[in-house]
């Protein structure tokens, strides 16, 4: 019963014999919500206040119920329950602060709540006053870092941790939440660094660290000068970023392992019995029902980890030394049911006790792997908003890691090699490959699976297109790479060149549905352009040159295709439609392939023609390509190995803008403040033995 | 052996009446329904009595909560019958009428009905600054002196509760020995 009336405070309804009881903490908000000052009648009102357990639903309700004007009337006291709660964190009494702790969450969600059309300045004024806004504001964030800091209660600082998601996520727009603005000048970056750096306290509070880091990296990030940005782009604390690289490590990985677990589900299931037996057509339907909620808050720190912080890269090819070592010290388990924590990530901190269990290729995993992992999974599906962000924000991270020259430097390392599982969407033309049998490699090979893999499995009416622009530069990027530093890469490119040759076919045979929403030749030219420049300095970067001859032959054996996107653009660029320009760009990057195909193809035949063979073999193609090389005269194309940096600034920032806000409502919607059960909060907080 | 579980069964499944007493604003009402609650509730002065069933591991206590102020105080005797702990809370901010607790408390422990009767003290609102402490109250009412009652003294504070489980502890304790 008493449950029941909880949120009016109600604790017993009057009966004949009882008389009812309220719950005092319930009166005494009463008091504040009324305009005298509540502490002229009972001195001891703010002492009192703190002591007892918070009633979060009523006070947040009442502050709901009640419209600007009247809570205007009632600012004093709202400016005074909101400076004693700030007071109340400096207090001994670890009872005190908890609910202080509390009551400013409620006080700060309350006020948002009712006031979503009035500016961040009246919800200052409403909550502190003008004029003791930056003060008050100043306190607070002083207790918040000196709490954070202190060799304290974990649960003390959770909850610090938890107001301070609770703050910056309680508007949808980040950048529109003026509170922030005292976040920026009281900076508690460095509470955040030290919660990271420390293992006890990042395996506890890491994920949330993490994720407030991320988010206010993005507070009016293109506009003014974020003081989180500047900082965060010079740590260079060892211990600190590899403790950030952990957290997101161990985030995505409990991702993967969720995937994992729900995809051996599902194929044991009942239902992919029954697809075995009819055949496997619907194999690729079922799939689409696993899956597990991204994580693009997580994902966004890595971003700013990679895209800020240089000396951040060096954490990606860090191996894990918890989860892969054997030896990983007994940590004494957290005190077990103490977290009074309500968030729920998807991936929470609860991994980071117990370790991961040991897959094929855990022992030996870095953030990279894991990251790519992760990207494989999330880039399957771009079909809803979320995965379509993931997907993007997975393949933006890897433009970053594809431009830079560390980055490049070990994923190329031919002593660094992986054997990395990645997911591969089960298609109807195609097993799943064993896992198994994967050789090791170095990771850029990798990285270039997972270009084929998406390239190959995304070719479909509603076309990502600007995940496709995304994956190719990823791709001209690594090859700009092994170019200029000559590293020839023992990779199966012609698994490359026959999912590219293929994405020019889709972008052929769907031309004018596709017209219709996107320039494709910018695509196409993109693609051109990567033959080219294995055309033009594949005898840089090839293995061997027997891969230079398979090029060749590919390129010859699929000359159709090139000639009909010749006679394509030909076209369109020599009618005068809005495509012209677009397309006659593409004419004249096919010049070499041409000269190829032009040159090939009648040395071919007449081979054949010699030698009574209707279907030549390859290796008789390559015969003939070797023998005539030397006649073949290619134009030199300029500009094949150059790029245009990634910029976030311009181009990016509308997709930041729109990513910020859904991972906002999504920490916010998750973070469910509990009000400490009696029990959990003295056997934990009580200064009396 | 049944028999004898019988009998103890019978005996566990009793009550035990508890009474609360202590001089007005001490936080006996508080104290109750932070027992039978877990809530703090919204008080005012006692008329009377509240009652109130506590159960605790399967040990059920009636606790009475009777009314502190000074007219009051003379018809705390009535229900002393078959008492078996008597609870005394004391607000320790409270140094004036500390004496006053004292004079009460011995006129109790005098009385026939309460010759068995286990004695738990609570020296509450120990949250405020500069009040007595637990030895200090001892002192004051001469606890050592008490040589036919078994007693504790527990520090608390009714408000966050803290204090509390540890006092009802003891009378568990006791009712173990028995």
């Amino acid at each position: 019963m008493a449950q029941v009336e909880k949120r009016g405070g109600l604790l017993r309804k009057s009966s004949a014999s009882k008389k009812p009881l309220k719950e005092k903490v319930v009166l005494m908000y009463d008091e504040i919500f009324m305009t005298e000052d509540p502490s002229k009648c009972s001195p001891r009102f703010w002492e009192e206040l703190f002591l007892m357990k918070v009633n979060l639903e009523y006070l947040e309700g009442k502050l709901e119920s009640l419209d600007g004007e009247e809570l205007m009337k009632i600012k004093d006291n709202i400016n005074c329950l909101f400076q004693h709660c700030i007071q109340a964190l400096g207090e001994e009494h670890p009872i005190r602060v908890v609910n202080a702790l509390q009551t400013l969450c409620a006080l700060i969600r309350g006020v948002h709540q009712k006031n979503k059309s009035t500016s961040g300045f009246d919800i200052i004024n409403m909550l502190m006053g003008f004029d003791k806004a930056e003060l008050c504001m100043k306190n607070l964030m002083e207790s918040l870092d000196s709490l954070l800091c202190a060799e304290g209660s974990e649960s003390l600082k959770s909850l610090c941790l938890k107001l301070l998601l609770c703050l910056v996520t309680v508007t949808d727009n980040i950048s529109q939440n003026t509170i922030l603005e005292y976040v920026m000048i009281n900076s508690i970056f460095e509470a955040i660094l030290q919660i990271l750096s420390h293992p006890p306290s990042r395996r506890e509070h890491g994920y949330d660290a993490v994720v407030l880091l991320a988010l206010l990296v993005n507070y009016r990030k293109y506009e003014s000068v974020n003081p989180y940005i500047v900082k965060l782009s010079i740590v260079d604390d060892e211990a600190t970023l590899n403790g950030m690289g952990l957290v997101i490590a161990q985030a995505l990985s409990e991702y993967n392992r969720q995937y994992k677990d729900k995809e051996e589900e599902h194929q044991s299931g009942f239902f992919s019995a029954l697809t075995n037996m009819v055949g496997s057509m619907f194999i690729a339907d079922a799939h689409e029902k696993i899956s597990v909620q991204t994580n693009e808050a997580i994902l966004l720190a890595l971003y700013e980890a990679v895209h800020l912080n240089r000396n951040f890269i060096t954490v990606l090819a860090q191996s894990h030394p918890e989860m892969g070592l054997v030896t990983t010290p007994v940590s004494p388990a957290p005190t077990t049911p103490v977290t009074p924590l309500g968030t729920t990530p998807p991936s929470s901190d609860v991994i980071s006790s117990v370790e991961l269990p040991l897959d094929a290729d855990v022992q030996t995993s870095n953030l990279l792997i894991t990251f790519l992992k992760y990207s494989s999974i999330v880039m399957q599906d771009t079909k809803d908003e979320h995965r379509l962000h993931s997907g993007k924000l997975c393949l933006i991270i890897l433009t970053c890691i594809a431009e830079d020259q560390y980055a490049n430097a070990f994923l190329h390392d031919d002593n660094m090699n992986f054997r990395v599982n990645l997911h591969r969407m089960p298609m109807r033309h195609r097993k799943k490959a064993a896992d198994k049998n994967l050789p090791c490699r170095p990771l850029v090979c990798a990285v270039l699976d997972l270009m084929v893999e998406f390239i190959v499995t995304h070719m479909m009416k509603e076309f990502p297109m600007d995940l496709y622009i995304r994956c190719i530069q990823v791709v001209h990027k690594l090859l700009c790479y092994q170019k200029k530093c000559r590293v020839r890469l023992h990779y199966t490119w012609r698994e490359l060149w026959s999912a590219l040759i293929n994405l020019l076919k889709f972008l052929m045979s769907n031309e004018t549905v596709l017209l219709a929403k996107h320039n494709i030749f910018t695509l196409a030219l993109m693609i051109v352009n990567l033959f080219n420049m294995f055309i033009t300095y594949g005898d840089t970067f090839l293995p061997t040159p027997s891969s230079y001859d398979e090029l060749y032959y590919e390129i010859i054996r699929m000359h159709q295709s090139f000639d009909n996107l010749y006679s394509m653009v030909l076209r369109l660029s020599t009618n005068a439609g809005q495509w012209k320009e677009a397309a006659s760009k593409v004419t004249h990057a096919l010049v070499n392939i041409r000269a190829i195909i032009n040159h090939f193809n009648p040395k071919i035949e007449s081979y054949a023609a010699v030698n009574h063979i209707s279907q030549l073999s390859e290796e008789q193609v390559l015969e003939v390509v070797r023998a005539n090389y030397d006649t073949l005269t290619l134009k030199l194309q300029d500009g094949l190995d150059q790029y245009e940096r990634y910029s976030e600034q311009h181009k990016e920032a509308a997709f930041f803008k729109e990513l910020v806000r859904s991972i906002s409502t999504n920490v916010r919607r998750n973070l469910a403040f509990h009000t400490l059960s009696q029990e959990v909060l003295l056997k934990e907080f009580s200064t009396i033995s | 052996g049944i028999l004898f579980t019988r009998i103890w069964r019978l005996f566990n499944h009793q009550e035990h009446k508890v009474i609360i007493v202590g001089l007005d604003n001490a936080g006996k009402t508080t104290i109750l329904y932070q027992f039978s609650m877990n809530e703090v509730v919204h008080t005012s002065p006692t008329i009377g009595s509240n009652v109130e069933e506590i159960v605790i591991n399967n040990t059920r206590f009636l606790m009475w909560d009777i009314g502190g102020q000074e007219s009051l105080r003379s018809s705390w005797n009535t229900y002393y019958t078959n008492t078996e702990f008597v609870i005394v809370v004391v607000d320790s901010t409270d140094r004036e009428r500390i004496s006053v607790t004292r004079e009460e408390l011995y006129k109790m422990l005098a009385h026939e009905d309460l010759r068995k009767a286990g004695l738990l003290i609570f020296a509450n609102k120990q949250d405020v600054k500069e009040c007595m402490t637990v030895a200090e109250i001892s002192q004051f009412l001469k606890l050592t002196s008490i040589k036919d009652h078994q007693w504790h003294i527990q520090a608390c504070c009714a408000l966050t509760g803290e204090g509390l489980c540890q006092g009802l502890e003891w009378m568990m304790s006791r009712l173990k020995i028995r």
